[in-house]
């Protein structure tokens, strides 16, 4: 045999088996499969569960280690997205000082977080406390990933020192659990660039026709982004905000769409089209990222960004342009009802935390009271540094923080978005299904917004898709 | 058996980062995987179903394969043309040449980012220039509907025309000069040249290369993320962005799974299709 036919015999030898080794690992995927469709499921030994008559699901609660009386000498872990860590390692040096706990902080990205820590936590990761978006902490909890903090010391005082319209977003709402402390919360409001609106004989914008027409004007005379929003990430908050600022809630609490047949579902959608159709928004609302949207703003060629209040603080402190300070906010939400809705994200404790005491302390220490020193320590410092806020009253009513805000927002003004204008939605964070409405609906939201759906089409489409979800769910 | 046994370590890293993982996505492509409960129950062929009635899918794929004769025509074509300026004598051809790497060895993301803000309506580089020389009144809203698909193309384009230069240039450089100096004896000219010897030898790399276009137009994600988010509309939602969303916004894992066989599927087929076009006549070069 020459060596060149050894050579083609050796390839195709080794093709052969390595086809032969794939084909088999390929039916053993198959097998796999079928065994999976067909086993028995399995015995489980029972969880500790708390089943809740009146609603038609089975809530598992978190198994609840007891706290245990030695101290911790180990090493907590915090999961956290990567919104300053530098601040966030601070303040963990700070809560080291106070208790001596050391903790490891575990950074992800803020866009694959979710993904991430799900398979981090699925894998066995170790986490005490860990950044919860507000849309997933009941799925959590029902997963029995989050540990219920009722029976915690102080808890109850902490839901009481709340305001109260802010709890259901830390609650479970089929138990009224608490499950989760505040990271930060806020509200979406309209920020104006009161500049132009004085410059232009406007009033507040009372509704959003107001909007409309303001930025009508304003687009005639050549402003290239009258109205900027995060339509092309986040629209379904603003949609969600829109709904809510007309008086209306898109689901009820058993997640039944109230909005197919009601005028104010389509008055919102035909409000969104003429916006883009009539050139009253950025000309590119549904691909603007973040660093457009500011830019645009702090350069005077948008007059309203509709975004989360946190903006104030870049658009009247820490940004830069030639509009920075001109920002403000309406004295009341434009809308019929006169609502916004509260936006914010959480911290939750982990069911296998190493110590509850110790997870408790550092929860408590990021999320509340700090029962040693009496102060909102980390609450105070993300309020001050970058107008992240936190829903207890007392945290408002202390001196120092409301003259760190008012130097760059009418502190009442904001006070009274946050403690009365804002309504928790809590309908985002029940269903299970609502993720994949989220999607269909923004696709059709999208694609009736540049003209390629009819409005009068669209109630009906997203109220049929979320039956379909519901019903399968 | 010695042979067999060398190949085995990079045999079974193939096996644990290749073979493994995609056998497991065609496991749970016919699955339902529920995150929260950590349960994955088989359910036949409902993800495939599901995905080919949605809406969406049909029109992505769609604007996947066209996305990706946009980049083929775009990258390969004008990387050609790079490569045979570049073959040519000339003062700072060297300088030139270096330059050519840099749009390939600058990330996807950087590079979406980049265009994004050239093309940007409001403060773009391009917009700012027409503008300046009086061609236009107004800026042009390049991320429209109907310009997004071809403007995002044309940022794959731009670093894959860099990358088809580099190996039109290696394959150019490689051709005997004496063919070149009997077709001048025989009096052909600039074009036959090309025609009869040029592109012939060059043509298995500039084939592969133009399949590499086609694959990365076919599975492009980052430069979508980046400047549209798969709009305006639905306007740039192509199959890989799709997949990511089933996967980590729906948290549809199944469908997911199956959405990527399918566009594993696409890119496959494509891929055969462009290896038979590109490959049916070369071998008579050989």
């Amino acid at each position: 045999m020459s060596e060149v036919s050894k050579e083609k015999m050796t390839r195709r030898t080794y093709l052969k088996y390595g086809a032969g080794i794939v084909v088999a690992a390929a039916a053993g995927a198959a097998a796999y499969g079928i065994y999976e469709a067909t086993k028995p499921p399995p015995a489980v030994a029972p969880p500790a569960t708390t089943t809740v008559t009146a609603a038609p699901t089975t809530v598992t609660a978190a198994p609840k280690p007891t706290p245990t009386p030695t101290p911790f000498t180990g090493t907590l872990q915090l999961y956290a997205w990567d919104y300053h860590p530098e601040l966030i390692k601070k303040h963990l040096g700070d809560f080291e000082n106070l208790y001596g706990t050391k903790v490891n902080l575990n950074v992800t990205p803020y866009p694959g977080y979710l993904s991430s820590v799900q398979a981090k936590i699925m894998g066995g990761a170790s986490v005490d406390v860990i950044y919860v978006q507000l849309k997933t902490q009941v799925k959590w909890f029902n997963a029995g990933w989050l540990r219920a903090l009722d029976d915690l010391p102080g808890a109850d005082d902490i839901k009481k020192g709340m305001f109260a319209a802010w709890l259901p977003r830390h609650t479970h709402p089929k138990t009224g659990q608490l499950i989760t402390l505040p990271y930060w919360v806020g509200s979406y409001v309209n920020m104006i660039n009161d500049r132009i609106r004085k410059e232009n004989g406007f009033e507040w914008p009372k509704t959003l026709d107001d909007i409309y027409n303001q930025c009508k004007k304003l687009s005639a005379k050549g402003m290239k982004a009258p109205y900027t929003a995060y339509w092309s990430w986040q629209l379904e908050e603003n949609v969600v905000n829109y709904i809510a600022g007309e008086g209306l809630d898109l689901f009820d609490s058993e997640g039944r769409a109230l909005f197919k047949d009601d005028p104010r579902t389509k008055y919102v959608l035909d409000w969104m089209r003429k916006m883009v159709k009539d050139k009253c928004t950025s000309p590119t609302i549904l691909t603007d990222d973040v660093g457009p949207i500011v830019t645009a703003w702090l350069n005077g060629d948008s007059y309203i960004n509709n975004w989360h209040t946190y903006f104030i603080e870049s658009y009247n402190r820490s940004g830069q342009g030639k509009e920075l300070g001109n920002c403000k906010i309406p004295p009341v939400p434009p809308g019929s009802a006169q609502k916004t809705i509260a936006i914010g994200d959480n911290y939750g404790m982990m069911a296998k935390a190493q110590d509850v005491n110790a997870a408790w302390t550092l929860l408590r220490f990021m999320g509340a009271k700090e029962p040693k020193t009496g102060k909102f320590e980390v609450a105070t410092a993300w309020a001050t540094e970058t107008g992240l806020m936190s829903p207890y009253p007392d945290l408002w009513d202390d001196p120092g923080l409301k003259s760190s805000v008012s130097t760059w927002a009418d502190f009442d003004l904001f006070r009274k978005y946050v403690g009365e204008y804002s309504q928790p939605v809590t309908f985002r964070q029940n269903f299970i299904w609502y993720d994949e409405w989220v999607t269909y609906m923004e696709d059709t939201i999208k694609k009736m917004v540049v003209g390629q759906v009819p409005v009068e089409d669209v109630p009906k489409k997203l109220a049929d898709k979320a039956e379909e979800l519901r019903s399968k769910a | 058996m010695f042979g067999l046994l060398l190949c085995l370590p990079s045999f079974l890293s193939v096996v644990v980062l290749n073979i493994f993982p995609f056998l497991w996505v065609i496991y749970i492509a016919f699955t339902d995987v529920n995150l929260y409960k950590g349960t994955i129950t088989f359910t036949g062929l409902e993800n495939f179903l599901s995905v080919a009635h949605s809406e969406d899918f049909l029109s992505s794929v769609w604007l996947t394969v066209e996305y990706s004769a946009y980049v083929v025509v775009g990258a390969s074509v004008i990387g050609l043309l790079i490569a045979l300026v570049l073959n040519n004598e000339f003062r700072g051809r060297s300088v030139v040449r270096s330059l050519l790497v840099i749009p390939w060895a600058i990330p996807w993301i950087v590079n979406g980012f980049l265009w994004s803000w050239i093309l940007d309506a409001n403060f773009g580089l391009v917009n700012g220039i027409l503008f300046q020389v009086g061609l236009i009144n107004g800026y042009i809203v390049f991320f429209s509907p109907e310009l997004a698909l071809p403007l995002t193309a044309l940022a794959a384009a731009w670093i894959q025309s860099s990358f088809t230069g580099l190996m039109c240039l290696s394959g150019l450089q490689a051709i005997p000069h004496d063919m070149y100096d009997s077709a001048d004896v025989d009096g052909a000219d600039v074009l036959q040249k090309f025609r009869h010897i040029t592109f012939p030898w060059i043509r298995p790399t500039w084939g592969m290369a133009t399949l590499v276009n086609a694959i990365v137009g076919l599975t492009m994600f980052d430069l979508i993320f980046i400047m549209t988010k798969g709009g305006p509309g639905t306007s740039t939602l192509l199959l890989p962005f799709l997949v990511f969303r089933q996967f980590f916004i729906a948290l549809k894992i199944g469908e997911g799974a199956a959405l990527s066989l399918m566009l594993t599927l696409l890119v496959l087929s494509v891929s055969l299709f462009y290896m038979i076009l590109l490959y049916r006549r070369a071998r008579f070069y050989r």
